[in-house]
């Protein structure tokens, strides 16, 4: 399967935005995005993982919101950031489902629904990322 | 219960997913505002939607992956600081969203825009959905609640309650009639015979389980309610 994924990545990759904390975004970056994670004092959950089209529309809040909110809660995380992926679009299109249409520009992964594709691929992902800090 | 398996079935209708997704259930939920007022919670995988004002037992659970709640969450954050910046955060808040009147009453004249009151939490161990309808949407009217002897419930929007006698048959008990205002008039746009009546209430019969609400508790509503019904079946002249 991994196979087939590289053979995709020859297409134009999509640019996706996760705005989190510089500490969140290291970790992500080091390990794969963590489905269980749990913030300090929560029980891990099944959350997955929710990334932004660079180009939105951001029906459902900017990426710059969600890192500044994250990191006014967790102030001890190094402050906010944008984790900003270059991700095969045959990765992505695991992720549509009839609830996540990508014309709303959220993408979920979640687990059955192209996060464990997305695992997969995760060190070429890592390896192009940036992290992008915010003022 | 009719009133029930109505509430069920465009519950149900709003959690189909559409080519809109998540967009599109929140601006359907939205637009069920303008008939009910409803408290969602998501939990071990599904959605219990619950009618404010209704028994426990009367709510529905619908299955819905965890992240279409959230994201659904996340989008009525955005429309309250679309609509009022910085109101809310991603992961609480309240506040008033303006609703526009669906597509098929564009047309007709006089239809406002609602307003739904809303609050939620949304963070990864805990979330929740309220909205109600907010009075002021209706351009001013009250919202008035009928409680017939059949045990149906009826919503009905008017400026006033008015008791109709029936001139021609003094027998008759009369109605109850909502007026409404149109163009410097007063019409009828809804009319209850006295007779089937229980009682008629002016406001929302809100959640007094929920948080930040104030109200009697549930079952002090209820047992109101019993006691008014009571009353009335045993006392067919008592009015309102």
């Amino acid at each position: 399967m991994c196979g087939a994924y590289r053979m995709e990545m020859v297409s134009p990759p999509m640019i996706l935005l996760h705005g989190t904390t510089r500490q969140r975004a290291e970790r992500i970056l080091a390990l794969g995005p963590d489905p269980r994670f749990c913030e300090p004092g929560e029980q891990a959950t099944e959350n997955g993982f929710s990334t932004y089209l660079d180009h939105g529309p951001f029906l459902f809040g900017d990426p710059d919101g969600y890192a500044h909110g994250k990191a006014r809660e967790f102030p001890d995380e190094g402050g906010p950031v944008i984790l900003v992926l270059q991700v095969p679009d045959a990765i992505v299109q695991n992720a549509i489902t009839e609830w996540f249409p990508l014309s709303q520009g959220l993408v979920q992964f979640d687990l059955g629904s192209g996060l464990e594709e997305l695992l997969a691929v995760w060190s070429q992902i890592a390896s192009s990322a940036l992290i992008r800090s915010l003022t | 219960m009719i009133h029930s398996n109505i509430f069920a079935d465009r519950v149900q209708v709003v959690f189909r997913p559409t080519e809109r997704g998540v967009v599109g259930l929140v601006d359907d939920l939205l637009g069920l505002c303008r008939l009910y007022q409803l408290r969602i919670n998501f939990r071990d995988d599904s959605c219990c939607v619950r009618h404010l004002g209704a028994d426990a037992q009367e709510s529905l659970e619908i299955p819905v992956p965890k992240s279409v709640f959230r994201a659904a969450l996340a989008r009525i954050a955005a429309i309250c600081n679309e609509q009022h910046p910085e109101s809310v955060t991603p992961y609480s808040g309240e506040g008033t969203i303006a609703v526009l009147p669906p597509v098929s009453s564009c047309s007709e004249k006089g239809v406002a825009p609602s307003t739904c009151y809303v609050s939620f939490i949304n963070t990864p161990r805990d979330q929740h959905f309220e909205m109600r309808f907010s009075t002021i949407s209706a351009g001013g009217r009250n919202r008035f609640t009928v409680l017939l002897r059949d045990k149906r419930t009826v919503t009905v929007f008017g400026h006033a309650l008015k008791y109709v006698e029936n001139a021609a048959n003094t027998t008759d008990c009369g109605s109850y009639g909502i007026l409404s205002r149109t163009g410097g008039g007063e019409v009828l746009v809804a009319l209850f015979r006295a007779s089937e009546v229980i009682g008629v209430f002016s406001g929302d019969m809100t959640d007094p389980d929920a948080p930040g609400l104030v109200g009697p508790s549930t079952s002090a509503v209820t047992a109101t309610r019993d006691a008014q019904r009571q009353r009335a079946l045993d006392d067919p002249s008592q009015g309102l």
